[in-house]
């Protein structure tokens, strides 16, 4: 499976919608996330629609995974930080780390942390499925300029290039007898300069050369550019739009309607 | 036919520099010629041709003297866009030259640049990448080819664009010997089968002598020996004055003039050389002794 950046080579439904629909889907994403800021219990509908989402996409569970696995210690610190907020209100569910757990403050808790769980996630889906060469195209879609989506694009280049070179450089300090892998955490810090003074030299004149590139090739010359492979809006990408519209206004009508499935279950 | 490149009296020195690091040079390449630059680190081949890709001073600031003109109009005069349609530049490093994420991606990035329609841009990538070798590779990424298939898919990049000049600075300098000759052979073919003019920052003397049209030999901001490369060869103290080294076969030549051989002419290449043993040795030698 080939990785450029966040993006990962693939056929799957996902891959082959527009990148507009993507990009809607986050805003659909965000709105609902907002709605139910104060609802952990309807808030995991969206998770769980974008975890959906990631397995249509077909995309490494080791990405999902490490979302999860990162957010934990940040869930554990809103719900707690929510929890000591709302102590004092709704029924007492249990004492964590002193601190006395209501529903309504774990529902609040999971609520904030889903609002920003969830656009990460979508986000995530967004970048891991769109080509780099689409990104460009959807920021001119969007009336933005194509240069605002090239910056993305050449952002990821700097990125792998710096990579390389930072490689490079750590090879040949160590050949000169600087111990860049030091077990002294300070010494380490130390002998790290080395690296990263001839690294940021290095970059910047990549990145020059860069720009004398995309001069050469006549970037940015004409307010507007051709595409070879031109963004295409089928009826497959109207439908996934339409079920995603109904699937998160639905989330936001009934959640602004009262609905919230913690009170449904327990009987609240 | 015209002149591709006409630079006359040009001094150029780089914004904040005292020094000048182009004096008084001047140059003239025909349309379809083949010039080779050489000269040693730092004589100002790199300068020069940045003066004729538009880069300086459109990116790079100095002060400019002197005439510069590009198929027959005053760069100055010139917008960058237009000095793109018709000067294409290829740098050492082929790394820093590839930026999107697919080989046709790369060479379609150009033409998309141009506002070209989308039948002409597919026609002329995939016209150019067969041309070069790589339509198999087109949807591989180009940190996948090897280091003398990025230097071509950069030529490929620029000539996609169809320049009529086309500006290469020391393209096989970070290249293995695989790498090196697969570049070269596209440089030679670009003369025999494209007929554009072509301007190489180059230190293979071999290779030079062998498919230049001309050689320009820079020492110290200024050209100081310009023309057929059997001319340049056949002054051996300009050759020693300047430090480039010139082809072995007239370094051996230079040897026997030194030692009172009397020789017809300094060869360049190693038939050359040949024809010459041969005729010197006259008598002695048999047919079919030095082949």
């Amino acid at each position: 499976m080939g990785e450029v950046g966040l993006y990962v080579e693939g056929r799957s439904v996902i891959h082959n919608l527009d990148p507009r629909v993507k990009l809607l889907w986050f805003v659909f994403v965000l709105a609902a996330s907002i709605v139910c800021q104060f609802d952990g219990s309807v808030a995991v509908f969206i998770f769980l629609s974008l975890v959906v989402g990631m397995a249509l996409a077909g995309l490494p569970l080791k990405r999902l995974l490490l979302i999860v696995g990162y957010s934990i210690v940040f869930f554990i610190v809103t719900i707690l930080v929510w929890a000591s907020y709302y102590q004092d209100v709704g029924r007492y569910l249990f004492t964590f780390a002193g601190v006395r757990v209501t529903d309504v403050g774990l529902l609040v808790g999971t609520g904030k942390f889903f609002l920003i769980i969830n656009p990460i996630v979508s986000m995530l889906i967004f970048f891991s499925t769109v080509k780099p060469y689409d990104l460009v195209q959807v920021f001119s879609r969007i009336g933005l300029p194509y240069k605002a989506g090239f910056m993305l694009l050449l952002s990821l280049r700097m990125l792998s290039l710096a990579v390389s070179e930072l490689r490079n450089i750590m090879d040949v300090q160590k050949a000169r007898g600087i111990e860049v892998d030091s077990r002294n955490p300070f010494k380490r810090v130390a002998n790290l300069i080395p690296v990263f003074v001839p690294l940021v030299i290095r970059i910047m004149g990549l990145a020059w050369e860069l720009s004398i590139t995309l001069m050469v090739r006549g970037f940015g010359y004409s307010r507007e550019r051709s595409y070879a492979f031109p963004l295409r809006w089928g009826s497959r990408d109207t439908i996934a739009i339409i079920l995603i519209a109904i699937f998160y206004t639905g989330i936001i009508a009934v959640k602004l309607a009262g609905f919230s499935t913690y009170y449904m279950i327990a009987g609240v | 036919m015209g002149y591709a490149v006409e630079v006359r009296n040009l001094w150029f020195r780089y914004m904040l520099s005292e020094e000048w690091v182009l004096r008084d040079l001047s140059l003239a390449v025909e349309e379809g010629e083949f010039i080779v630059i050489m000269g040693p680190s730092g004589c100002g081949k790199s300068t020069l041709l940045y003066i004729l890709s538009g880069i300086i001073p459109n990116m790079i600031r100095g002060e400019v003297k002197g005439e510069i003109k590009i198929l027959g109009r005053d760069i100055r005069g010139l917008k960058p866009e237009e000095i793109t349609r018709s000067v294409g530049f290829v740098f050492q490093n082929p790394d820093s030259q590839l930026i999107m994420p697919t080989v046709l991606e790369e060479v379609v990035m150009g033409l998309e640049n141009l506002g070209l329609d989308r039948g002409e841009i597919l026609g002329r990538a995939r016209e150019i990448l067969s041309y070069v070798g790589l339509d198999k590779k087109s949807n591989m990424p180009p940190r996948s080819l090897s280091a003398g298939e990025k230097q071509l898919l950069a030529i490929a990049s620029v000539l996609a664009m169809r320049p009529r000049i086309l500006i290469l600075d020391e393209p096989t300098s970070m290249l293995d010997h695989v790498g090196t000759m697969k570049v070269l052979s596209l440089i030679e073919s670009l003369k025999k089968n494209l007929g554009i003019t072509v301007i190489v920052v180059e230190h293979r003397i071999e290779w030079a002598v062998e498919i230049a049209d001309k050689i320009a030999i820079m020492d110290r901001g200024t050209v100081v020996a310009y023309g057929e490369p059997s001319k340049i060869f056949s002054n051996p103290e300009l050759i020693k004055k300047t430090g480039v080294r010139p082809p072995m076969i007239s370094e051996v030549f230079y040897e026997l003039i030194d030692r009172g051989v009397k020789v017809n002419r300094i060869p360049i290449t190693t038939k050359e050389g040949i024809e010459e043993l041969r005729r010197l040795l006259g008598r002695s030698a048999k047919p079919g002794t030095l082949t």
